[in-house]
């Protein structure tokens, strides 16, 4: 593969160039209820050539791996029609390496369908049988065996392989009309041993969706908000990383005026990093889809912001160094600038000092969703807890927490000393190109004065 | 190569399904006031269905050297796969159902660059601030369907497509706008698109207060998603059957007010999901699922017919809809506005699908949005949640607009519903 890749990079008339190819397999299988209601087996091999022309892109997404040369020719045509001005492309350490797998225990490739049936079943059952209350269950398993090949016209070139395998688990919970939904996902690149062992998940799951029934609504108000560790992760990545993502910014002064490097986010205690290179991340890969090294970025420094996330491009448009962030989800998409594993350095503060002079407030858990547009964020809870005299008090549903990024950075007040990664298998969204793998991480984070939305 | 998969399939399974799509597509695209690329795509994919022992396995791929591994794995899928409550169709009467316009791919790449920079310019010379995007693309494919029944189906499609829009920033403020259109024709649209983008700018430029309280909410064209995206899911009928809807059991009941009506019609020339068949080879069809606020049909494949004992409404597979239309009413969106004291006017939200969607369930912040004071939009309102129940707003709508408007597959007026609970930052 690698010959043929770069022999059709040779001499192609654009400032740079590269191909890069995958060949995927895998399976998939849901419950819902009952019954196994979805399996299916895909497999798919297909390429993207992109190429830069004096500062303009020109890409071709293509499955028939017939006559790479023509392809890479035809990038460079559309390029050219986008092409005005000067190629500005950051310096790029070259590379060559065939990155090994990372270690499974148990190919699942290996492993029949029966038993990944017999796997997703038992969880099913868990929580099917988890009590009278639970009335559907929606249990997914997936793998993907994906193989990247990538060269580009500086002589750059790794293989790498990206297993992928997840396992979403979720209960459904009905009392009258009234219906709440407890989930749980595990995502990982490994082998099939990850999806097994995972029956205090399931149990979770169940358990939440029947303990929500019984929960009110939070009322909507303004609250101190105390986020447990998935949440705050969820908070770092959707509200804050999305905006250190040089693609938003490169072009747009207004943007880089209000996130000019220097300007203070938040306290002194506030450590936010993207780190590419993190053993055993979600976000993990040793180069990205431009062939960059990734590596461990600040982005908030005791309180300041210090760095952001770049493409090639946008690095040498803002004059900074490479970071390592251009990602593609596969073969039918180019690389964008995303993020990798970002979480939140853990602070000084154990969970009793962050609680114990709230007198009213909103302990919130775990993540349903987020979306933010620009400044503003929303994101679900899967429920939380009203914290009431420094105590832990009763459960409470429909928990949407919003506002804006800035304000809300100034109001975190306290960080807790308990870093931990969620596990889940979800992926972020951005372009059209879902779902990246990212790891999210954060210890307990206090702020104050959140708005959360809820019925009146 | 596709007639060689469906024998192969044969030899083990009682039936089987082929189809094959091929598609071209180009489009320019503009950032930030610059043109950033174009792009090109040439690609295929085979996909099977075969019946093996009365259960069903599929399998799909994109890579065409692979044929003798496709349909085993479908063979080797359908062990575990569900019981086969159907047969595949065999050829039958269908409607004429316009997909194809050969203009759209007669459109080079230079005017694909230049309907961008048109758009872009408009967007520009209404206000220079504004950070405008935009973009200009076309899809074609062709797609080969047969099956062990002796359908054997081809047909073309094509898609043109324009969107513009931008990102206007005042001090920490952001506001984003934008307007797209999405047809199987290529028609000149790119005008009326900056156009549009322009107006929701224009009306954005001062902003408003809401207090927290419940008051009439209209939600614009484009804003009805927020209804529409819990309901999809209500009357899919493989949610039905499973007992996850909350319409489930409740056939021919009122579920809304009487000035709704609901149809899912694959039929409409060009439309952007419209074909003469759906995805299995059934033909499509026109079907009301609210009239009047009745509820009168879920939407079926043939998997979930066949379980549920009914036929196919042509929404298969997957039991989705295919083209949503909410039938207009009386009053202009303009009328809509004057009539209302104090309220909201909705565009856009963000966070829908964080709550209990199935359940209707919604609580999103308000993207974009308008204050309504005394029969007049008066600026755009920031830091607003919307809360409610689908369910509910639905049997609160009191009217719906004159003017229906296309937002990707969907066609709709401005709804107005009666009272919804707005939170507002306090």
């Amino acid at each position: 593969m690698r010959d043929r890749m770069a022999a059709a990079l040779r001499e192609s008339g654009a400032d740079y160039a590269e191909i890069r190819i995958e060949r995927a397999e895998g399976t998939e299988l849901g419950f819902r209820g009952a019954e196994m209601d979805r399996v299916s087996a895909s497999s798919s091999l297909g390429g993207v050539a992109r190429a830069l022309v004096r500062g303009g892109w020109g890409g071709v997404t293509f499955n028939d791996l017939g006559d790479l040369r023509s392809r890479v020719q035809e990038a460079v045509a559309c390029a050219r029609l986008v092409g005005r001005e000067q190629t500005e492309f950051a310096e790029a350490e070259r590379v060559e390496e065939v990155v090994p797998p990372p270690p499974m225990e148990r190919d699942f490739r290996g492993v029949a369908l029966a038993e990944k049936k017999r796997v997703a079943q038992a969880y099913n059952d868990l929580m099917l049988g988890f009590g009278p209350k639970v009335q559907t269950t929606h249990v997914s398993y997936r793998d993907l065996y994906r193989q990247v090949y990538f060269a580009n016209s500086e002589g750059s070139y790794y293989e790498e392989t990206r297993p992928d395998v997840v396992l979403a688990l979720g209960a459904v919970a009905r009392d009258g009309n009234l219906v709440e939904s407890g989930f749980e996902s595990m995502g990982r690149a490994a082998g099939f041993e990850v999806a097994e062992g995972l029956e205090a998940k399931a149990e979770r799951a169940a358990r939440r969706a029947v303990d929500l029934l019984s929960a009110p609504p939070v009322q909507g108000g303004t609250y101190t908000v105390i986020l447990n560790q998935k949440l705050g992760g969820v908070f770092a990545h959707e509200a804050f990383g999305h905006l250190s993502e040089s693609d938003f910014l490169y072009e747009n002064e207004k943007m880089r005026e209000l996130m000019v490097l220097g300007k203070r986010f938040g306290s002194e205690a506030l450590n936010i990093v993207d780190d590419g290179s993190l053993p055993g991340g979600r976000g993990t890969h040793p180069f990205d889809d431009e062939g960059v090294r990734t590596r461990r970025n600040h982005l908030i420094k005791e309180g300041v912001l210090v760095g952001r996330l770049h493409s090639r491009e946008t690095a040498a448009k803002m004059k900074e160094a490479v970071t390592g962030n251009a990602r593609a989800v596969g073969w039918r998409f180019p690389p964008i600038v995303r993020m990798t594993n970002t979480y939140v350095e853990p602070g000084e503060a154990s969970f009793e000092d962050l609680i114990r002079d709230v007198k009213l407030g909103l302990y919130a858990l775990d993540m349903v969703g987020g979306q933010t547009m620009m400044e503003m964020f929303t994101f679900s809870a899967a429920c939380g807890y009203m914290i009431r005299d420094g105590q832990v008090a009763e459960l409470v549903r429909d928990v949407v927490l919003t506002g804006n990024v800035f304000e809300t950075l100034e109001n975190i007040d306290m960080i807790g000393n308990d870093l931990a990664w969620a596990d889940g298998g979800g992926g972020c969204g951005k372009g059209g190109q879902m779902p990246l793998p990212v790891g999210l991480g954060s210890p307990h984070l206090r702020i104050q004065r959140v708005v959360v939305g809820g019925k009146q | 190569m596709i007639e060689r998969a469906l024998q192969l399939a044969m030899r083990k399974a009682e039936g089987a399904e082929v189809g094959l799509s091929r598609g071209r597509s180009a489009g320019a695209r503009y950032e930030d006031d610059k043109l950033k690329g174009v792009d090109v795509a040439q690609t295929a994919s085979l996909g099977i269905r075969v019946i093996v022992d009365g259960k069903v396995g599929s399998a799909h791929t994109t890579d065409l050297g692979d044929i003798e591994g496709v349909v085993a794995r479908a063979a080797a899928v359908a062990e575990f796969g569900s019981e086969a409550t159907f047969n595949f169709p065999g050829p039958a009467e269908a409607p004429e159902v316009e997909t194809y316009d050969p203009e759209v791919e007669r459109t080079s790449r230079e005017e694909l660059v230049e309907t961008g920079a048109e758009m872009l310019a408009l967007v520009k010379e209404y206000n220079g601030e504004i950070k405008v995007s935009s973009g200009a693309s076309w899809h074609v494919g062709e797609r080969r369907l047969i099956n062990s029944s002796g359908l054997d189906l081809s047909k073309q499609g094509s898609s043109f497509d324009v969107s513009v829009g931008g990102v206007l920033i005042r001090g920490t403020d952001m506001l984003m706008a934008w307007h797209g259109r999405q047809w199987r024709r290529k028609e000149a649209r790119a005008r009326e698109a900056a156009e549009r983008a322009i107006e929701k700018f224009r009306m954005a430029e001062r902003t408003a207060q809401a207090a927290s309280k419940t008051m009439p909410v209209i939600l614009t064209p484009r804003g009805t998603y927020v209804l529409l995206v819990s309901l999809g899911m209500g009357v899919n009928g493989k949610n039905v059957q499973k007992g996850d809807s909350p319409l489930a059991g409740r056939m021919g009941e009122s579920i809304a007010s009487p000035s709704l009506t609901l149809v899912d019609d694959r039929t409409v020339p060009y439309a952007p999901a419209s074909g003469s068949h759906d995805g299995e080879g059934v033909p499509g069809r026109r079907t009301e699922i609210i009239s009047e606020g009745v509820l009168t049909s879920f939407l079926y494949d043939l998997e979930t017919a066949g379980k549920a004992g009914t036929t196919s409404t042509g929404n298969g597979p997957g039991c989705y809809a295919s083209n949503t239309l909410i039938v207009p009413g009386e009053a202009a969106l303009g009328e809509m506005v004057r009539g209302t004291r104090e309220g909201l006017l909705v565009e856009s939200v963000m966070g829908l699908g964080q709550s209990n969607v199935m359940n209707g369930d919604f609580s999103v912040n308000v993207a974009l949005g308008y204050k309504i004071e005394n029969g007049e939009v008066v600026g755009r309102v920031k830091n607003v949640m919307l809360a409610g129940n689908v369910y509910e707003a639905l049997k609160a709508v009191e009217g719906a607009g004159s003017e229906a408007e296309w937002s990707g597959a969907t066609c709709a007026p401005a709804i107005l519903v009666g009272a919804l609970s707005v939170v507002a930052r306090g």
